[in-house]
């Protein structure tokens, strides 16, 4: 013979003592974390990354960075190398043809 | 003790008033380390109603860790609240009526035999059938042990209206629990 169930609101009482003489912290699965910390450690990890690229600011690419310097200083030896009366890197065109 | 035309008249020095005697005065204003300890003495407490409400350990502990997320970003209104208590038991019932509707898994299809569960079986399988709006009400009557006057206050509904609700929230109980 099956034990008799006891009356509804007797267990409900009962439940609700159960929750008051609960453990504050329960314990937790692991891998089972709360929704909220999702948020919370990606934004700690985009807080952390954002400092360390503040920080440590990327330097630009050695072989990059010479060929844009051998570039200017081959410009800046041009320059000096021009004859007089030129201006800039091409001749003067003349605006209007005479005939 | 002086005597006036026989009778005799006690001069009774009037009493300092202590702090916890004290009336509390309307505008109240707590610091932040006062609000710090309301919260963290709260914890506990926030807990378990908020396990009275759900009637799951891991919810309950997301739904009381919400409610206090939302209470430290409100200090201000903390901070000047005539019943923290009260205050507290509002945020923290609005966050497990969030839950309770918009939780991802079904409560009827969930698995109420998982090991971490808490509680009867049975309560449980009984609470998943009712209502978000009569769990939180049963909660607030058996478990915070309010009466009609302070659910009314509470729900800002007439007290007649707390009855019948609550009436309907028991009877809804007991036939979940008889099938």
């Amino acid at each position: 013979m099956a034990p008799m169930k006891p009356e509804a609101m007797t267990a409900l009482d009962q439940f609700f003592d159960e929750c008051h003489a609960a453990p504050p912290t329960p314990r937790r699965e692991p891998g089972r974390g709360s929704a909220l910390t999702v948020p919370a450690v990606g934004l700690t990890l985009g807080i952390a990354a954002a400092l360390l690229v503040s920080l440590f600011p990327a330097a630009p690419a050695p072989e990059a960075a010479r060929q844009t310097a051998q570039a200017l200083a081959d410009r800046q030896l041009r320059r000096e190398e021009k004859p007089d009366g030129a201006v800039g890197s091409r001749q003067r065109i003349p605006t209007r043809w005479t005939v | 003790m002086k005597e006036s035309g026989g009778a005799k008249v006690f001069l009774v020095r009037p009493v300092e008033l202590s702090v916890a005697t004290r009336p509390i005065p309307m505008t109240v204003k707590r610091t932040n380390v006062e609000i710090d300890a309301l919260l963290e003495g709260a914890r506990p407490w926030l807990y378990r109603l908020a396990l009275a409400i759900v009637a799951e350990p891991n919810l309950a502990e997301d739904v009381a860790q919400e409610a206090l997320i939302r209470a430290n970003r409100s200090r201000r209104q903390l901070a000047s609240a005539t019943d923290p208590k009260a205050w507290l038991r509002r945020v923290l019932v609005r966050r497990a009526m969030t839950a309770l509707k918009y939780r991802k898994v079904d409560p009827l299809t969930e698995d109420l035999t998982a090991p971490d569960q808490f509680g009867s079986l049975e309560v449980r399988e009984t609470l998943a059938q009712l209502a978000p709006e009569d769990r939180i009400l049963l909660a607030l009557a058996h478990f915070e042990q309010l009466s009609y006057a302070e659910i009314a206050e509470y729900l800002e509904v007439p007290e007649g209206t707390v009855a019948s609700r609550l009436h309907s929230a028991r009877a809804a109980f007991k036939e979940a629990w008889r099938r």
